[in-house]
């Protein structure tokens, strides 16, 4: 199964842009662009966890 | 850059290593050449003199010197290949698929090196057999072939661990 990376789409909803979200959980411009492009290989779940908490996803 | 003295003086060794290697290579193939034209003041100089009283026994070692010429690229190859990696350690970035594959290449040269050795041996003890005194090759020595197994086995780790890396830097 595809793991799709929608971190676009998200900060699309929450108005919200990538420097924003890299400030809020504390993470370089940098890796976020790695995820964002889907070029990441491995996510920790540290990552994911601050991640979903700045966006308000789903738990 | 890492500064590290080890690394600093293993630099230099081996490109003086490099030099000596060249040097010692053109010495072998002057002398081979001398050999055809003074073949007596040849082996004299390389103190098997006895061997000129014997019939083969030049022819021999010329084989051997023919074996060492073959063996000057291949200690180029271990040299150079190790001089890349020890500069790889100093820019402080030794994980790569370069340096296993340096190190494999190592590894066969260094194979190649023993396997000259033996029929080096070979020879030698083909000549002395024939009541000519000759010390070239030595006794068999597990060093060397653990050396290549090691380094094979060494190839593999570089790769795991450039695999590794290359995992962590694009982990998130």
């Amino acid at each position: 199964m595809a793991i799709v990376v929608r971190l676009d789409e998200l900060l699309q909803e929450r108005r919200m842009t990538l420097t924003e979200l890299a400030q809020r959980i504390d993470m370089t411009i940098a890796n976020l662009s790695i995820l964002k492009t889907g070029k990441a290989r491995a996510i920790r779940f540290s990552t994911l966890e601050a991640i979903c908490g700045a966006l308000a996803c789903r738990s | 850059m890492k500064h590290s003295p080890t690394l600093s003086a293993t630099s230099i060794t081996l490109r003086i290593l490099i030099i000596l290697n060249w040097v010692f290579g053109a010495f072998v193939f002057t002398m081979l050449a001398i050999s055809f034209q003074a073949g007596n003041w040849t082996w004299r100089a390389l103190k098997v003199g006895a061997v000129a009283d014997h019939e083969g026994a030049a022819a021999g070692m010329r084989a051997i010197m023919v074996l060492g010429l073959i063996g000057i690229p291949l200690g180029y190859v271990v040299f150079s290949r190790l001089l890349r990696i020890v500069e790889s350690v100093r820019t402080g970035e030794p994980f790569t698929r370069e340096n296993a594959s340096r190190l494999r290449t190592i590894a066969w040269a260094l194979l190649g090196l023993q396997l000259l050795h033996v029929v080096v041996a070979a020879i030698a003890s083909a000549v002395a057999r024939r009541g000519v005194p000759l010390r070239i090759g030595g006794h068999f020595q597990v060093g060397g072939w653990l050396a290549v197994l090691l380094l094979f086995v060494l190839a593999q780790v570089f790769l795991e661990g450039t695999r590794m890396r290359e995992d962590l830097e694009d982990t998130v």
